[in-house]
């Protein structure tokens, strides 16, 4: 077990315009595990709590939010209830972080062969020669075709495609043990965002290492990725082998999410949608996203559910079969057929 | 005056519930509010008292002490409070109402004639401001009235700037020419559209004008271009007092000086509070990864 | 290349027009109206001679145009007239105080500097804890304190009551002579001609209005610098920074990179407002340089005296931000795009 995140709540406090104090709960006993040589997707809406989790994960919450509960065990280590300082020392070094790439990721006043030097002096003492090398042999098998010149370049001087790829080398440079990948392929044209997937898959295979990949796009998880857990605000709801959780969803929402995209499934395997049994096509999303100031009790999906009944009331327990589970009551019982 | 006041509460709460730091500056600004409209009935400033203790430290009688005149200095340095708030207030106000709609027409009719008015601003304020003010109420001739004269004139070449960029702003968004297109007429643009956008970048500096305000006018007060030498503005008490204050008799000086510094304190915690409001309705810090705001 | 040329013209034209503007306004200033400009530019107690030679001298019973063109013409040519108090030569006093001035000011820009910008990084690094709101709430005490307050209360408190600081009486000690000429700078002549005493007393005379001046820059400063590094923890790469293990120094070093333009600004701010507030503390302590004798011919109604003092302040904060906008162009050059 590389990573184990164990009923992670945050929360988020604001002031609204009227100067009153409201809590968001952000993260709401979102659970997962994460096996070395395995890649993880995290899927999920915008603002289910995706990136959030890699945050709270890592200690870069910055207040207003913050963790209240929840364990995440990393090599037996609970990240949660190490100081700051100690983290310092995993982040980078055994965990490595690959952001979106904005624009003003890297370092603007390094030339990239300094930070990737940099970033190798944070962790260990490398003599510059030995560090310089390194930069270089890492940035050629990032796919980066003159790994010299690239080293003498300045952030502004490259393509978002060569700044994701140095990303990646600057996560990947002191041999970590589990790489988060959030949303890597943000901002990317159709053919860079392949090449860098490609060059993840690659990497995390190559390494044999852990891999937690956040994305937004069920096809990634689907190409790339051996697992995937689900996730709906704040909370995983199912998680599993990516073939088994896409083939037979067991949660209402993976199936509204499969439903909505059938056309990036390269599994061959139709989803099962609502109210496909009577012929009209998948119902798609209905309902408004959740509202994480007032969310509903027990069950968090049960507003926008089509199977919601009285037993909703409460939350629901994870329902499977050893690698694949979901939160729900009727998980394990097919899709009720619904009447015309 | 009953409601009055508990309207004022109110306010206060309101405030102090978004913003501590408003909150704080705003009572004490009411605080001496209160204490200048008070004083004349409890207080009241020039009446000799019976034994009349001439230079007299800070007793129980006496909590500020008394000058050479005999005169209770707490009774004096509240009935200072007047020019304190008149004074700023005025010269402000002033300002506003010259400063404002020449900004906004220059930013309005923009091309060359913004230009000019534009480096004709600039110009005045490459000279200090602080200095410019004395030196333009020496030329008119030392006075209250003048020394708002002078004040309100550097005001509004500020609030000039500041409208000129906010209408700026707007125009680069389109707002203006949009406007226009629709066919809406000019004084309906100006206070239907233009001044409700403008307005919180205007009140947000006013705190802070009203502060300077009151500092330049009490530097004006210490070179003796304000009020004649005997009058209870407290640059001129300050100036009054500077010799024995060095010679031991500091009540005189220390505490027109610490009201001053109140004051100017109160409206700056005012100001730093309406700039966090501001901050805080905008946006809110969350988690550290790019994109992750939730 | 050709771009840096027309830039800079383009920029000294820009100087140009405000020099006008500033010219225009010093010659307004005896003409307010508190009395007819030969009285404020020649005293009351001019005999009439000397009244007419002034006349002449500034073409008084000229239209104002013609005065105008006459006065810059001669500020131009560095005739910037003669104090009626003193008869004094206005351009060859401000030139020969400007010594003293620069002094206080070098002094306490660098002892504020010191003190302001460290304390804005602690505050921005202990953002919304304790130690950043008393900071934030010491400095906003001090920013409300006009210079003259605070040098009076100073020296109520330490000369008047403790009696560590010397006598507002000047640059140097009433017993003392001043050392041979040689920077101007009282203290640094008299260690350069080993007079011992001199030193002791200048550095003594300097410390109060020194440290005056200081603590209203590191107030201002304070504010300042917290709000460029707090800029900077928001930015993409400081994060990606410390998702990659970095320490908290290095981040506060990634941070204080990044706001190095903004810092340079700040400084170049508070330099352009230490003037008026160095003229202030000049006026309390009898200073003896620019300011002192600026606020004392504002408050004498020397107007010969004020324009040159306006004009010169015009030009010292010009020259200011020109400086510290070249600095910024440096550092932008470093920093890129950050």
């Amino acid at each position: 077990m590389l990573l184990d995140v164990q009923d992670l709540h945050a929360e988020r406090a604001t002031r609204d315009t009227e100067g009153r104090e409201r809590v968001a709960r952000v993260l709401n006993g979102a659970s997962f595990r994460l096996v070395k040589g395995r890649v993880l997707a995290l899927v999920g809406e915008q603002q289910s709590g995706k990136s959030l989790t890699a945050s709270a994960i890592l200690g870069l919450l910055q207040p207003p939010a913050q963790v209240v509960r929840g364990r995440a065990l990393f090599e037996g280590q609970d990240l949660l209830r190490m100081s700051d300082t100690d983290l310092a020392r995993l982040r980078g070094a055994r965990i490595g972080l690959v952001v979106q790439s904005a624009r003003n990721t890297l370092d603007p006043t390094m030339r990239i062969g300094t930070q990737l030097t940099r970033a190798q002096g944070v962790h260990r003492h490398a003599p510059r020669a030995e560090a310089a090398w390194r930069a270089e042999t890492i940035m050629s098998s990032m796919g980066i075709p003159d790994a010299r010149g690239c080293a003498q370049a300045w952030p502004d001087d490259l393509s978002p495609g060569m700044v994701q790829r140095v990303v990646i080398a600057l996560a990947l440079i002191n041999e970590p043990q589990l790489l988060i990948a959030d949303e890597p392929t943000a901002g990317l044209d159709i053919t860079t965002q392949l090449q860098i997937l490609d060059l993840l898959h690659v990497e995390l295979r190559r390494r044999r290492i852990g891999g937690l990949i956040i994305t937004r796009d069920l096809g990634v998880a689907a190409q790339y990725c051996d697992d995937v857990a689900v996730m709906y605000a704040g909370q995983v709801v199912e998680q599993g082998p990516v073939a088994q959780v896409f083939a037979r969803p067991a949660h209402p929402f993976t199936r509204t999410l499969l439903a909505a995209t059938p056309e990036r499934l390269s599994l061959g395997q139709q989803p099962v949608a609502e109210g496909a049994s009577t012929g009209a096509r998948a119902q798609g999303f209905s309902g408004p996203p959740p509202d994480l100031f007032a969310l509903p009790q027990g069950c968090l999906y049960r507003d926008r559910c089509h199977q919601a009944e009285a037993r909703c009331d409460t939350p629901p327990p994870l329902v499977g079969s050893g690698v694949h589970a979901a939160r729900c009551h009727f998980a394990g019982t097919s899709a009720p057929q619904r009447a015309a | 005056m009953r409601t009055h006041r508990f309207a004022q509460l109110r306010l206060l709460r309101g405030v102090t519930r978004r913003s501590m730091a408003a909150g704080i500056g705003l009572a004490i600004l009411l605080g001496f509010a209160a204490a200048m409209v008070v004083q004349p009935v409890l207080l009241p400033h020039g009446a000799a008292t019976g034994d009349v203790a001439i230079l007299a430290g800070p007793s129980l009688r006496h909590p500020f002490g008394t000058d050479a005149n005999g005169h209770d200095v707490l009774a004096r340095v509240l009935h200072g409070i007047r020019y304190a708030f008149a004074v700023p207030l005025a010269a402000v106000l002033l300002a506003i109402a010259v400063g404002v709609p020449a900004g906004m027409a220059a930013g309005l009719v923009g091309g060359r004639t913004d230009r000019v008015l534009q480096r004709l601003f600039q110009g005045v304020m490459t000279v200090p401001p602080l200095l410019l003010a004395p030196a333009l109420v020496a030329g008119m001739g030392p006075s209250v009235l003048h020394a708002v004269i002078a004040l309100a004139a550097l005001e509004a070449v500020v609030f000039a700037r500041i409208m000129g960029a906010e209408v700026h702003a707007l125009r680069r968004i389109g707002f203006v020419e949009g406007n226009v297109a629709m066919g809406v007429s000019l004084p309906r643009l100006v206070a239907v559209h233009l001044l409700p956008n403008t307005m919180a970048g205007l009140a947000g500096a006013i705190p802070r004008r009203v502060a300077w305000a009151l500092a330049t006018f009490a530097l004006i007060g210490f070179l003796g271009l304000g009020p004649a030498a005997g009058a209870t503005e407290w640059g001129t008490m300050i100036r009054q007092a500077m010799e024995p204050m060095l010679a031991d008799r500091w009540w005189l000086g220390v505490f027109p000086a610490a009201a001053l510094v109140m004051v100017g304190f109160a409206l700056n915690l005012l100001a730093a509070g309406l700039t966090d409001l501001r901050a805080a309705r905008v946006g809110q810090a969350g988690a550290v990864l790019p994109g992750a705001a939730g | 290349m050709e771009r840096w040329g027309r830039s800079i013209l383009r920029r000294l034209g820009l100087l140009a027009v405000l020099l006008l503007v500033v010219l225009f306004l010093a010659f307004l200033l005896p003409r307010l109206g508190a009395a007819p400009p030969v009285v404020m530019l020649g005293g009351a107690t001019a005999p009439p001679a000397a009244q007419a030679q002034l006349r002449a001298e500034y073409a008084l019973d000229q239209p104002v145009p013609v005065q105008f063109i006459r006065f810059v013409v001669r500020m131009a040519s560095g005739d910037w007239g003669r104090s009626w108090l003193t008869g004094a030569a206005v351009g060859a006093d401000l030139l020969a105080r400007t010594p003293a001035t620069l002094e206080l000011m070098l002094y306490a820009i660098m002892l504020g500097s010191l003190l302001g910008v460290p304390l804005g990084v602690t505050a921005a690094l202990n953002h919304s804890r304790p130690e950043d709101r008393t900071l934030r709430g010491v400095a906003l005490l001090f920013e409300a304190m006009p210079a003259f307050v605070l040098a009076l209360l100073l020296l109520v408190l330490l000369f008047s009551w403790l009696g560590v600081a010397p006598a507002p009486s000047g640059r140097l000690s009433i017993m003392l002579s001043p050392p041979p000429h040689v920077t101007g700078s009282y203290f640094i002549d008299a260690i350069l001609m080993q007079d011992g005493a001199g030193a002791r007393s200048a550095l003594s005379q300097l410390a109060l209005p020194v440290v005056c001046l200081a603590l209203l820059v590191a107030a201002a400063l304070v504010v300042q610098v917290r709000q460029a590094i707090l800029v900077q923890r928001d930015t993409g790469h400081f994060a990606h920074a410390r998702a990659q293990g970095m320490s908290r120094d290095m981040l506060g070093s990634i941070a204080l990179r990044g706001a190095a333009p903004a810092i340079a600004t700040a400084i170049g701010g508070q330099l352009v407002a230490l003037f008026a507030a160095t003229a202030v503390v000049e006026y309390v302590f009898s200073w003896g340089g620019i300011g002192q004798l600026g606020l004392d011919s504002i408050a004498r109604a020397d107007f010969a005296v004020v324009q040159g003092f306006i004009l010169y302040g015009a030009l010292f904060t010009m020259v200011v931000q020109v400086l510290t906008h070249l600095a910024t162009l440096g550092f932008r050059v470093r920093v890129r795009r950050a």
